[in-house]
């Protein structure tokens, strides 16, 4: 391992796959840190399936991921990640504050009492992403927008190195996007790394500074304007490559025995 | 009621019943506690399930027990131990039937549920030929029974909850994180071990409550109570303490009803009667709990048109700036007598009786009146500016009269720059004239 991986979250030949599919193929890549990358990609071209093997969420078929040069356990108080809000049931019986100071439990543990720090950190947050006034309030009173602030309150109050966001402008309205935005580009002034998945290219253009371009393999990433090219995205978002995958899941399911 | 509450307590310390009664108690407690975590689940069956499939593990346990010719707590021993092998099982099979599944959770269930009891049931009927006396004691596991309780099993259900209540108190935040967003749970490296914990702990706390509940309607002792303290409390931590309350009365109120209730001609099994107590409970929870509780829903409901009218009446005084007789105020709220009285009464302090049955507003019912009117044309002219039309606003003003606070008011006049006309060129009271509602 060279010294230069010290700067880099590095993926070496990434594969994932499922039962029924294959997501990711063979991915190799390095973001930098410190920067605002992009993961984007038509739908289920395994983005999500990407950050999940990042995260050892889902088990990688083949490949690793090294976090500045060390492994995901000796760095897991060290990312933070806020999942799709569709994936919790909002009836479960929990404050807003609450759940936000579920975030301390990441470096202090599980026993100790929440610091005056930590309140007060809490407090702020709740603040900036505007659910002061919800702080006592059951989670299942809260709006979409809201749902999706409160996780990302609840990211933040980890306080990590890099933040990992799946989709946080999915059903969201324009103050609350703007809002996360705003936010993200305080945690790069911060020096934190921040990988986020993407729908809207407009706004990847304009905001962030590297990008992952995903089709089950690797397209291409780097600087946002390199990878942007018409050929890639030509290549992503219109190409039928769907014989790859294909290809793939037949060789998978000949080996189990299957088919 | 007192006399049964000196029945239970005498039971509670006389010896022959003591042990069964607090048996039964820590029995459901833990049941209710464990049957929390699965509410949250929202997977309820799984009780039901381990229950079930625990049926022909305790014949097979009787089976191995009759040829090595043990008996009493021995025997109950080899019950258990019978029981949580295939209580573990059907739940291995329920994994890997949900896993390859994947979309019918509940068929799944059903299948662990009916393949189980079936086995079981066949087993019991060879059971019943080869030992009649052992058959006896497995059938009682069908529906429960507490008067037979030996201090064995008394002492096996304090120590397993002794050992829940550990567990619970001791990571309640990580069962919180876990049972809520399991994802974030591992991504701070809890969820694998914690779930099987709480398996393991579940399975123990099933099978040791078979004998008290019955296995037939444990799962009700499992779901009930964590339902009913749901529609009081919107805590975790309070549900658990709430659940396991309810558990504890229910228990001991049920056993006391099956053995009281039943005599030598009738004889009442515990589990039942539980189940029935601890239901009671639950439908008086969804009826009077305070969180959207049918009668106070209800309760909330009558007291706001009551309030309604009351205000409409106030109203109508004001405008006529002066008195208003019955008839007229009868027709003009349109409503039952009832309900006119029951307005009348309210108004007793704002209003006076002046003679022909007509009634004058007093200086505070006079502020009472203004605030309504206030909030009314504020209303108007803040729909007027956001584009209502000028004949549209008096409808929905009537309407959002009733339910704008002070604090709103304060809004509406910042907002509007403190207008002093309607829309409809009429004034609006001053604030100085205004009542406000100390809330």
């Amino acid at each position: 391992m060279d010294n230069t991986d010290k700067d880099y979250i590095t993926v070496h030949s990434l594969t994932v796959h499922y039962d029924t599919h294959a997501a990711l193929i063979d991915i190799n890549l390095k973001i930098k840190k410190g920067q605002m990358t992009a993961v984007i990609g038509p739908n289920g071209a395994g983005k999500s399936s990407f950050i999940k093997a990042m995260l050892n969420l889902v088990n990688k078929t083949s490949g690793f991921v090294s976090f500045f040069g060390k492994s995901f356990d000796e760095m897991k108080q060290e990312i933070a990640y806020v999942s799709q809000t569709k994936e919790i049931d909002w009836n479960f019986p929990i404050t807003v504050k609450e759940v936000v100071l579920m975030g301390c439990y990441a470096r202090s543990g599980f026993f100790k009492s929440y610091s005056k720090k930590d309140l007060l950190k809490c407090h702020d947050l709740l603040v900036k992403f505007g659910l002061l006034e919800k702080k006592n309030c059951l989670i299942s009173e809260l709006s979409g927008g809201q749902r999706q602030r409160l996780f990302i309150a609840r990211a933040y109050m980890q306080d990590a190195e890099i933040y990992i966001f799946d989709e946080p402008m999915a059903f969201v309205d324009f103050t609350t996007s703007e809002m996360i935005i705003k936010s993200m580009k305080d945690l790069k002034a911060k020096g934190k790394t921040i990988i986020c998945i993407h729908h809207d290219l407009d706004e990847v253009k304009k905001e962030f500074d590297e990008v992952i371009l995903l089709a089950h393999y690797l397209v291409d990433s780097g600087p946002t304007k390199k990878v942007l090219c018409k050929k890639n995205l030509v290549r992503a978002y219109r190409s039928n490559d769907s014989i790859l995958t294909e290809a793939f899941i037949l060789s998978k399911e000949k080996e189990s025995g299957q088919v | 009621m007192r006399n049964m509450f000196l029945d239970i307590w005498t039971m509670l310390i006389d010896p022959t019943y003591s042990i069964s009664m607090l048996g039964s108690a820590l029995a459901c407690i833990s049941l209710s506690l464990i049957g929390v975590i699965y509410s949250l689940r929202r997977s309820a069956l799984v009780g039901e399930v381990i229950a079930h499939s625990a049926f022909p593990g305790l014949i097979l346990g009787g089976f191995i027990g009759i040829y090595l010719g043990v008996s009493g707590e021995r025997m109950s021993l080899l019950f258990l131990l019978g029981a949580i092998i295939t209580g573990h099982l059907s739940m291995k099979k329920l994994a890997y039937l949900q896993k390859r599944w994947d979309k019918s959770a509940d068929s799944s269930l059903m299948m662990s549920i009916s393949a189980f009891l079936g086995i079981g049931i066949l087993l019991a009927s060879i059971m019943q030929t080869v030992s009649p006396v052992v058959y006896k004691d497995v059938v009682i596991f069908l529906y429960g029974r507490v008067a037979t309780m030996l201090k064995f099993h008394a002492f096996l259900y304090a120590m397993v909850t002794m050992v829940l209540l550990a567990f619970i108190l001791s990571s309640h935040r990580r069962i919180k994180v876990f049972e809520f967003d399991k994802v974030f749970a591992s991504t701070l490296g809890i969820g694998k071990w914690l779930d099987k914990i709480v398996l393991f702990i579940t399975l123990v706390v099933v099978i040791i409550s078979l004998r008290s509940c019955g296995i037939l309607l444990l799962s009700g002792m499992m779901t009930t109570p964590a339902i009913a303290a749901r529609w009081w409390v919107k805590r975790m931590s309070s549900m658990f303490i709430l659940a396991a309350l309810f558990g504890g009365v229910s228990a001991i109120t049920g056993s006391y009803l099956s053995l009281y209730l039943g005599d030598a001609d009738v004889t009442l099994p515990t589990g039942p009667m539980i189940t029935v107590v601890s239901a009671s409970i639950t439908v008086f929870s969804i009826l009077f709990g305070p969180r959207a509780g049918v009668v106070l829903c209800a309760v909330r409901r009558i007291s706001f048109s009551i309030r309604c009218r009351e205000e409409n009446i106030l109203k109508a005084l004001y405008k006529k700036n002066g008195s208003m007789t019955f008839k007229e105020m009868k027709n003009f709220l349109n409503s039952g007598v009832l309900l006119f009285v029951f307005v009348l009464l309210r108004l007793r302090k704002k209003v006076t009786l002046t003679d022909r049955f007509s009634l004058d507003l007093k200086q505070e019912g006079k502020k009472a009146a203004a605030r309504i009117i206030r909030l009314h044309r504020l209303w108007e002219v803040y729909l007027f500016e956001v584009g209502f039309t000028k004949n549209r606003v008096h409808v929905f003003a009537e309407e959002i009269e009733h339910v704008l606070t002070d604090e709103m008011e304060e809004i509406l006049v910042k907002r509007l720059n403190n207008p002093t006309h309607c829309p409809h060129k009429q004034e609006i009271p001053a604030k100085t004239e205004v009542a406000f509602e100390t809330s």
